[in-house]
């Protein structure tokens, strides 16, 4: 599969996907859009990963690339993924979205 | 080697001010302070450190045994404290962090006048009647999933962080070593975390108390701030705005205003 794609606002929430991602985790447009975050889609051990090295990360650089961690399915299935994200920030430093793409490491 | 060298010590502002020493958490070093305690500077002796195997300290300074429990962090900021001859030391501890500040000041509360504990929690994982919002596969889950991030923990970030003109400012040296960590080290510290339970320690503990809560905490539920504040006999709790477990990345206004309405309370 091709790498999925989300955009998420300041605040964390989703703001854009597309089908491939909604595929990967086995949820609607939505769904998704709004009411979830990015880290809310991960199985709990990711969820710390993501909270103890992509936050800081990407607040210091700006991007993160492949972030190894495991989207939790829907169906109870578990999706690895290798995560990159970067900021787009505005003339002042403050972060205005975040890109993640997720490419699946199996199947 | 020094106490300073050790911990990669950062000082600002008047070191005859009243001090206030900041902790980080798991998975990074003093950096996540960068945004919060500059901002106390102009009437704070701040005092900043890394946590051994992090940031800027030498992975050699690692001892198995002593960092086999938290007691060993807690005895960290304990030197820390005595070195600098720091008295009435405001801490402010993140994360797991927070918990080495609630152990230190049980060892020894003459030192503290107060603690800023922020998304603290003293036992990740759920049991009868507690909910810290894991189960014990999934910490197992979480030590399967470091494992397969460690090798870009120990590489440098410099490159990156120099190549974005949005960045704020960051020194040279933090910049040199940002996010920097010994894989085995993080590995130990990892397991140490959230495997701890020092949920009898906070009722020992009379400090004078501010928990900072998040909203949608995923490490640090809601529920958990609550208890902390509950058990620790002079604690309040200031539930944030700030989503996720790093508010004093996201949202370091609101933090900053948290802690100094908090300390011009005591004062």
């Amino acid at each position: 599969m091709a790498g999925a794609y989300v955009e998420t606002a300041p605040s964390g929430r989703i703001v854009r996907v597309d089908d491939a991602f909604c595929t990967l985790t086995g949820r609607t447009e939505e769904e998704l859009v709004g009411h979830l975050r990015f880290v809310d889609v991960l199985w709990a051990g990711s969820q710390i990963v993501y909270e103890v090295r992509l936050t800081p990360l990407l607040d210091a650089a700006g991007a993160v690339t492949n972030l190894a961690v495991d989207i939790r399915r829907t169906d109870g299935m578990r999706v690895p993924v290798l995560v990159s994200a970067s900021a787009e920030r505005t003339a002042s430093g403050q972060t205005r979205l975040v890109r993640y793409t997720v490419r699946p490491t199996e199947g | 080697m020094g106490v300073r060298e050790r911990f990669n010590v950062t000082e600002l502002g008047d070191p005859a001010a009243p001090p206030i020493l900041f902790a980080h958490g798991f998975g990074c070093d003093q950096s996540m302070w960068r945004h919060v305690a500059p901002r106390f500077a102009a009437d704070h002796h701040v005092v900043l450190y890394d946590l051994i195997g992090m940031g800027g300290t030498d992975p050699g300074d690692y001892d198995a045994e002593r960092y086999s429990t938290l007691h060993g962090y807690a005895l960290d900021v304990l030197e820390i404290a005595g070195e600098l001859a720091l008295r009435d030391v405001v801490f402010v501890g993140h994360s797991v962090s927070a918990m080495s500040g609630v152990l230190a000041a049980a060892q020894r509360p003459e030192l503290f006048s107060s603690l800023v504990l922020v998304g603290p929690s003293p036992r990740y994982i759920d049991d009868e009647g507690y909910v810290g919002g894991f189960s014990a596969a999934d910490i197992d889950d979480l030590l399967a999933t470091l494992e397969r991030n460690f090798l870009g923990w120990s590489a440098a970030m410099a490159p990156v962080i120099m190549g974005n003109p949005g960045t704020p400012d960051l020194g040279a040296e933090l910049t040199r070593l940002f996010c920097a960590a010994d894989p085995d080290i993080a590995r130990r510290f990892a397991e140490v975390t959230f495997r701890s339970d020092q949920r009898a320690d906070l009722k020992r503990v009379a400090t004078r108390t501010l928990v900072l809560q998040c909203s949608n905490d995923v490490i640090a539920p809601t529920s958990v701030g609550a208890y902390v504040a509950e058990q620790m006999p002079a604690a309040t709790l200031v539930q944030l705005r700030a989503s996720g477990h790093c508010p004093n990345l996201s949202a370091p206004d609101e933090v900053t205003d948290a802690i100094a309405d908090f300390l011009a309370i005591a004062s």
